[in-house]
């Protein structure tokens, strides 16, 4: 009987897609926007990992994509999020990068 | 000053793109130095990822630590009101010598755990980060923050809406001015075959005195202060005085370029 194991790098392909759908998803409750951001970047990580081990197939690129869409989306949509904050009249507390 | 762009109905931060902008030529320069130099892309890619992420918490950590007591003090806000937590803490406030720092701690901790020379994975990285800073300033310009003191009188300056109506000495573009020069003297040594470990020491001899000088004609007050001089003007001084004393350790030992 064929013994079915994964190959290597497919479980941090598998990781990479999932981080990538969660941080798509963390884009659409204000401030934890930022969680896509931390968790594009770590998704990003894992697809580079697979990609290490010669694990290119569908799933690596799957979550490569989604994570990088995470990433920019959350980026985008935090500092949205602080300016709109911002320039309602909290200028004088909120600082923006020194 | 233009804080929004709307495009196709889309809102967008400007200084949300041109970071955005920033990492993407950064990540396109250092694929392409991995392609000349024939190393592993994968590994590079991790350790380019971690270089973000420590980016990241170093220059949110650096920003925080000055304002420890206010932070814990402000803490009941997080049940309380949320939103005026989130807005003094969590959002703006990035210092870039914490990003430098914790980006270089990130890449150097992802060395050691996997076993990899710092100085030759770093080499294609370090040009990469003046180039990404350049974009970040942009932003910085178009978003209003990090201004200038006001401009001479009968010089043309630029407006930010933190710092009213009056015209400003434009620092942004001048720090974005010297990080690109910054950016392809480092690309040049790369080319000849200077590993990282050299890249950055060079890097941090010739950005500490630039940030030291426009240290001076920065007129925003939200930065952190060490009595007469700014957090980043005391930590320029330190990173010149340890790369310094780097390099001129280096000189006494042979050049690794073949």
């Amino acid at each position: 009987m064929p013994e079915h194991t994964n190959p290597p790098g497919k479980g941090n392909a598998t990781a990479s897609l999932v981080l990538g759908i969660i941080s798509v998803v963390f884009w659409f409750f204000g401030y934890s926007a930022i969680l896509s951001v931390i968790l594009g970047i770590i998704g990003l990580a894992q697809a580079a990992k697979a990609r290490e081990l010669g694990y290119e197939d569908t799933i690596r690129t799957a979550g490569f994509v989604l994570s990088l869409i995470g990433l920019i989306g959350g980026a985008l949509a935090f500092v949205a999020c602080i300016a709109c904050l911002g320039f309602a009249g909290l200028a004088t507390t909120v600082t923006l990068p020194t | 000053m233009l804080p929004f762009l709307s495009l196709g109905g889309w809102t967008l931060p400007t200084y949300s793109l041109m970071i955005l902008l920033g990492a993407a030529a950064a990540w396109l320069y250092f694929h392409r130095r991995l392609r000349l130099l024939g190393e592993n892309p994968g590994q590079a890619e991790q350790a380019f990822w971690f270089a973000l992420l420590g980016a990241l918490a170093g220059a949110k950590l650096l920003y925080l630590l000055p304002r420890l007591p206010q932070l814990l003090a402000d803490l009941p806000l997080v049940l309380e009101q949320r939103e005026v937590f989130a807005a003094r803490y969590l959002t703006g406030g990035f210092v870039f010598y914490g990003g430098l720092l914790g980006a270089l701690g990130a890449v150097a901790l992802f060395c050691r755990l996997r076993r990899l020379p710092f100085a030759r994975l770093t080499a294609p990285l370090i040009p990469a980060i003046p180039l990404f800073h350049a974009f970040g300033r942009v932003g910085c310009l178009l978003a209003g923050c990090c201004y200038g003191i006001a401009a001479p009188a009968g010089c043309r300056g630029v407006t930010s809406v933190l710092a009213g109506q009056t015209a400003l000495v434009p620092v942004q573009l001048y720090e974005c001015l010297g990080c690109l020069l910054l950016f392809l003297l480092l690309d040049r040594l790369a080319r000849r075959g200077w590993q990282g470990d050299r890249l950055l020491a060079v890097y941090l001899c010739l950005y500490a005195p630039l940030r030291f000088g426009l240290e001076f004609l920065r007129g925003d007050a939200a930065r952190g202060f060490l009595g007469p001089l700014s957090t980043s003007q005391v930590l320029a001084l330190v990173t010149f005085a340890a790369a310094l004393v780097f390099l001129l350790r280096q000189r006494r030992r042979p050049h690794p370029t073949s």
